[in-house]
């Protein structure tokens, strides 16, 4: 059974970040420094997302030489769907992940 | 300290995820260094731990970790902490009821339940209550660890010295009360553990 439930706040501002630069890779401090979510409210919603298959997640070489790798992330085709529908208002979230 | 505590709250943030979700403990992990280095640490940290806490009551494995821990540190160590400070105030050779009354400080005029000729088994009997504290504990970690093989032993070694402490103070000192409190605390042990032993058991099963 496909949940018709409008995206929360949250879900929206991070959906709205994410689809600014959709190609582009983004790391979770800087989407919480653009989004102003909490970490504790942040990484909740992108392992939510992830499972949903609204977002994509790997690891990524650092910038600077002798860091650790960061985790990256940036929307699927589906979240980029969704994203657009929410932002035009076109249509209700749960027909969206319906018809996905 | 603040750098210490903030670290120390990632890893248990990390942790609390379990292993299914280990990528975004390490990903948090990583990200806490850039929060450090823009100067909110704490506050990163912290938010990483309440938002895993808040995940896990959504999954099972999340659940199954939750209850473990209420189950050992509701059940297991209460249970331990009550025969320490049952054997301070002198259980099982002194009459229990009386001694809780009375209070650690106030044993006197307790009736000791040993007489002359069983006096000796005092300090064995001392031994056994300690022993059932020491298996509390341990089979707490245990659980903690899901080391079932091991939770296994330390239960049939509880249920060994449980049975040895009610025969003592049910036949020999003919008090009933005592050993099934002794069998009651044994029965909640071994119900709650095999309870959580199933619980894993299935949902390792899930997970395959």
């Amino acid at each position: 059974m496909t949940r018709s439930r409008r995206p929360s706040n949250q879900m929206l501002a991070l959906l709205q970040a994410l689809s600014e630069r959709p190609q582009q890779w983004r790391h979770g401090y800087d989407l919480m420094k653009e989004t102003d979510l909490s970490s504790g409210t942040l990484y909740p919603l992108l392992m939510r997302m992830t499972d949903q298959g609204l977002v994509e997640a790997e690891w990524h070489e650092p910038a600077r030489p002798g860091r650790p790798a960061r985790h990256a992330y940036r929307l699927t085709a589906r979240g980029l769907a969704v994203a657009q529908a929410t932002q035009d208002d076109r249509a209700p979230f749960g027909s969206v992940v319906a018809l996905a | 300290m603040i750098t210490a505590v903030s670290r120390a709250l990632i890893i248990v943030a990390g942790a609390c995820l379990g292993e299914t979700r280990r990528d975004w403990a390490a990903a948090m992990e990583e990200e806490y260094e850039a929060a450090a280095e823009d100067g909110h640490p704490l506050s990163f940290a912290l938010g990483c731990l309440t938002g895993t806490v808040r995940d896990m009551t959504v999954h099972q494995e999340g659940r199954f970790v939750l209850a473990s821990h209420a189950v050992v540190l509701g059940v297991l160590l209460p249970i331990a902490a009550s025969f320490l400070s049952a054997l301070l105030i002198g259980f099982p050779y002194l009459d229990a009821p009386e001694a809780l009354l009375a209070g650690s400080g106030g044993i006197s005029g307790v009736r000791s339940m040993l007489n002359e000729g069983n006096t000796s088994a005092a300090p064995a009997l001392a031994l056994l209550v300690l022993m059932l504290t020491g298996l509390h504990l341990l089979v707490g970690w245990a659980v903690l660890n899901r080391d079932w093989p091991r939770v296994q032993i330390i239960v049939r070694l509880s249920a060994a010295a449980t049975v040895t402490l009610s025969l003592f103070t049910g036949v020999i000192f003919l008090e009933p009360g005592t050993a099934l409190m002794l069998v009651t605390a044994l029965a909640i042990e071994v119900a709650a553990v095999w309870t959580l032993a199933r619980w894993h058991e299935q949902l390792a099963t899930e997970l395959r």
